[in-house]
Formats: C-alpha cells, sequence, structure tokens
C-alpha cells in the first residue's frame, strides 16, 4: 500500500502540473480537453496531496 | 431574469438541494411548468446567479453543522500532523467524509458538463426524477429487509467502513443526472450500507457540504466572465434566500429523518416526473 501510495502521489503531482501548464490537452480521457484546465489541475493537486498523507500515514504504520 | 424569478428560483435551490428530491431537475422542470422561457441555462449571467446561490446553500450547511466541522476540521489537522490515524470517533468521521468526496469530485469535474449537454432537458430530467423516486422506493425496501434478515443493529457513521463511503460518494455522484438527487442517492446508499435513517441524512448532508461548496467555488471566475452581469441586489438577496431556505431545510430534515423514511419524497418524485413527463410529451412544456 506504501508503495501504491507513493506511485499515486506521482502520477497526481504529474497530472497537476501538466493540467495547469496545458501542455497535455490531447488527452481527453483524462480530462484535458483544452478547457477547464486549471480546474482538473486543482483537483490533480487535492488528490495528490490526499496520497501524499495517505503516504504518511502508511510509512508511520509500518515503522 | 426578473428579480421575482430570481427569488423564487433562490428558494427552489435552497429547498431543493438538501430535500432527496433534484435542486438540477427542479431548476430545469419548474422554470419549463412557469413558462419561463427568458432564462436560458447556458447564458453567463445565470451561470453566475446559479453560483451564488449555491454559495449561499453551503454555507447554509457549513453553519447549521458549525459545531461538527469545527471538531471534524480539529481531528482531520491533528492526524495529519501526527502522521498517524486512531479510534477517535470525529478523526474517522473526518476521513470517511475526505474519501467519500473523492468520487464526485473526480466525476463531477470530468463528466459534469457532458451529462447537462446530454440530459439537460425537460423530458430527460423527468424520467431522471421518476427514477429517483424508485430507487428511494428500492433503496427503503432493502434496507427493510436487510435489516429483518440479517437483525443487526443500524451501525452509527463512524463504523462505516471506507470502501462503503467511497459506495456513498458514488451515490452522490449520480446526482449529476439532473433529476438524481444528490441527498436521495447518497442517503439510500448510506441505507444500504447499515446506516439508520437519522444517521444516513446526517452523513448525506455532511458529505454534500465540501461538494457544494468546493463545486460553487470553482465557479467563482464565472462572476466575473465576460456576459455574465450579476444584477448585484438579485444575487445577494438570492443567495441570503437560498441560504435560509437550505438552512430550514436541513433543520427539518435532521427532525423528520428520525421518525420517517423516504418513502413520501419517492411518490413525490414519481408522480411529479411522471406529470412533467406527459405535459413534456403533449408539447404543453418545453
Amino acid at each position: 500500500m506504501k508503495i501504491l501510495a507513493l506511485v499515486l502521489t506521482v502520477v497526481f503531482v504529474l497530472f497537476a502540473i501538466t493540467a495547469a501548464t496545458g501542455i497535455c490537452n490531447a488527452v481527453p480521457a483524462l480530462g484535458f480537453d483544452g478547457s477547464h484546465h486549471i480546474k482538473h489541475a486543482i483537483l490533480y493537486a487535492v488528490l495528490g496531496v490526499l496520497s501524499i498523507v495517505w503516504y504518511r500515514f502508511q510509512a508511520n504504520a509500518s515503522a | 431574469m426578473t428579480f421575482v424569478q430570481a427569488i423564487v428560483l433562490a428558494v427552489l435551490q435552497g429547498i431543493s438541494e438538501l430535500f432527496p428530491v433534484s435542486s438540477l431537475g427542479h431548476t430545469i422542470l419548474i422554470p419549463a411548468l412557469l413558462g419561463w422561457h427568458n432564462i436560458d441555462r447556458a447564458d453567463p449571467s445565470f451561470l453566475a446567479f446559479v453560483v451564488v446561490l449555491h454559495l449561499g446553500t453551503a454555507i447554509a450547511l457549513i453553519v447549521f453543522y458549525r459545531d461538527d466541522w469545527v471538531k471534524l476540521g480539529r481531528a482531520l489537522v491533528g492526524s495529519i500532523a501526527r502522521g498517524k490515524l486512531s479510534d477517535d470517533v470525529d478523526e474517522r468521521v473526518a476521513w470517511l467524509l475526505v474519501v467519500g468526496t473523492v468520487p464526485v469530485g473526480i466525476l463531477g469535474l470530468l463528466f459534469k458538463e457532458k451529462v447537462s449537454v446530454l440530459f439537460g432537458a425537460v423530458a430527460p430530467a423527468a424520467i431522471f426524477l421518476m427514477i429517483n423516486g424508485l430507487v428511494m422506493f428500492a433503496g427503503d425496501w432493502l434496507r427493510r429487509r436487510q435489516h429483518a434478515a440479517t437483525g443487526a443493529a443500524y451501525k452509527p457513521i463512524e463504523r462505516l467502513s471506507y470502501p462503503q463511503s467511497v459506495a456513498v460518494g458514488f451515490g452522490q455522484a449520480l446526482a449529476l443526472l439532473p433529476g438524481i438527487s444528490r441527498s436521495g442517492a447518497s442517503m439510500v446508499v448510506g441505507l444500504l450500507c447499515g446506516l439508520d435513517m437519522a444517521s444516513a441524512a446526517r452523513y448525506s448532508f455532511l458529505l454534500a457540504t465540501p461538494v457544494i461548496f468546493a463545486a460553487a467555488a470553482l465557479e467563482i471566475p464565472e462572476l466575473w466572465a465576460p456576459g455574465a452581469h450579476v444584477v448585484a441586489v438579485q444575487a445577494i438577496v438570492g443567495a441570503v434566500l437560498a441560504g435560509i431556505f437550505a438552512y430550514l431545510s436541513v433543520a427539518f430534515l435532521t427532525k423528520y429523518f428520525k421518525n420517517h423514511d423516504l418513502r413520501p419524497f419517492g411518490w413525490y418524485c414519481l408522480l411529479f416526473g411522471a406529470l412533467c413527463l406527459i405535459l413534456a410529451k403533449i408539447g404543453a412544456i418545453s
């Protein structure tokens, strides 16, 4: 689960960056349809933060 | 939009957002029934007005559950600071709410506009309202059957599992369909997860608060969009009215669900949806 939390953190942060910068508008499956990219960036950033928190819980639980 | 229309829409929003009857469905059906063809739901000024109404509703919910939100917020921050989960009830509920909010956050952002384009007309809204009524009957019936079969006691909110909270969140996401109620769908899933009616309602309202607030906050830029000339007086009166009626609605419903179930709302949705569908089919409303 720790690994999964870490992977999700990286993935969501990357999504947030790509959504914020608008460099991934050609991937509509991820919601990057060229509009509302700031809202998507916020969503992915929030998910990234939650994943970091989850990772921290997992790390402390196994310590 | 006239001042009277703004007031009616604000009251409608405040009530129907919390009652399990679909606010989105009613903002399509009621203007159609009243022949308000001057209201363009895609118009920037109307979208901005809706944002203000949602903010009023969200603030009312926060005020109503202010003590809970303070406790839940402290518990959440405390657990993050510690980096550990404890057995604290508030902490458990806070994380259940966080986890339950994720599905509607993702699905809402990805599909809200596509769904509203596909189903944002009278006939689909009426059909989904009838489905909403059937869902409430089915949920109530399944809950009784489940309870009678197992004889298990209803559980408090903090005994929900995280997957169950995600399931309630997915139930809430069904409200993206105009006619399906956010609170109704999430209450039904909560009931099926073993909550009693009052707890399912409370959890549904708590879960709805961050979603309504975030959805409205994300749309705040619409207030400054080109063409979004919201009349300040209409917006302020609308937000206050939506907030007052939302507060009264949640106060009424939290008491109501201590002794009653969803069936009266199921009947209302079925009958009102059927009436609107018939009127739409014969061309009386559009």
